[in-house]
């Protein structure tokens, strides 16, 4: 059953929304880094739905999961497309 | 942000590389006299698309009166807060990084000693190039910096050059596969979806009312508890 994430997992969630955030900052200035940041949020996504989760409320959650399998499954559209 | 500290760490830079016996660096020019004009973010654009790695940013401790900044061979040495600084994109007002790099490239005599160590490891065409990649990355994108009138913003900004295999996209649809599977273990976990073969919860164990046909076949059974049957099978 949903349970409120303990202090621990709120404080591991922030780390790596402050770590993607960073991340986006050097792609800004960066181009040449745009491609593998898409590549390494893909690899990255099961942490960062971990991280999402311990920030929303547990009876969000089942809509996070949703929004986060459906923008997947539409990336994943998007590539098989592009081959 | 405070210009005259940034110019003032600016006019310390070194370009340095490591000795061959790996014990200390050696200055191989002052890059302060070349590119004393701009901002350690433009420096440091220039400097990291040049080298490709070799060289970055090495703050290290020198003597008692504190940090000495160098291009070195090495990791970047400085505080988070430097990171954070140097990849912090520019308002408008504070850098003109198209401009900036038109004027980096016009006097490429200037990188003739950066060129003597780049060449050792990717050949001066390899140099050239990269300034060239760098030159379009940077006019592509000077309508998000609101200094290029170059890109109207409505196309899409076209990076060319090739992908490394790891970025095919069949790759990615495997990896994309992958992190779906963990996503789902993961909600699994947090208890978004039910284990398959786990105990089940608690409001399927409980079974719902029974459905009642009417009244009028509860009064009759229950005429039939209290022994009226016996008086129907006497008659």
């Amino acid at each position: 059953m949903s349970t409120e994430a303990t202090e621990e997992q709120v404080d591991y969630a922030y780390t790596v929304f402050n770590t993607v955030k960073t991340a986006i900052d050097k792609a800004t200035v960066n181009p040449g880094l745009t491609v593998g940041l898409g590549y390494e949020l893909v690899q990255k996504m099961p942490e960062l739905f971990d991280a999402m989760m311990a920030i929303v409320r547990p009876e969000h959650r089942q809509l996070m999961f949703e929004l986060s399998k459906a923008a997947m499954k539409l990336v994943r559209e998007w590539q098989t497309k592009k081959i | 942000m405070n210009w005259r500290f940034w110019r003032r760490k600016v006019e310390r830079y070194v370009l340095m590389r490591r000795k061959e016996d790996g014990r200390g660096f050696e200055k191989v020019m002052d890059i302060s006299s070349e590119l004393a004009d701009f901002d350690m973010f433009t420096q440091s654009e220039i400097f990291s698309s040049l080298t490709k790695g070799i060289y970055s940013l090495v703050s290290y401790r020198e003597g008692r009166s504190g940090f000495k900044t160098v291009w070195g061979p090495a990791a970047f040495g400085g505080s988070q807060e430097e990171a954070e600084e140097m990849v912090r994109p520019r308002e408008p007002r504070e850098i003109d990084v198209a401009a900036q790099i038109e004027r980096a490239l016009a006097p490429l005599e200037k990188f003739k000693k950066v060129a003597e160590v780049y060449d050792k490891y990717f050949g001066r065409q390899a140099m050239v190039e990269s300034i060239k990649t760098m030159r379009t990355e940077y006019d592509a994108l000077g309508n998000i910096f609101g200094t290029g009138s170059k890109v109207s913003g409505e196309e899409a900004v076209v990076y060319e050059g090739k992908l490394p295999i790891w970025m095919h996209p069949k790759a990615v649809v495997g990896t994309i596969d992958q992190a779906l599977d963990t996503i789902e273990k993961r909600a699994k976990k947090w208890g978004i979806i039910e284990e398959e073969g786990g105990p089940p919860r608690e409001e399927l164990l409980k079974l719902p009312p029974r459905p009642t046909t009417g009244t009028a076949v509860s009064f009759k059974s229950e005429d039939m508890k209290e022994g009226k049957e016996d008086e129907h099978g006497s008659d």
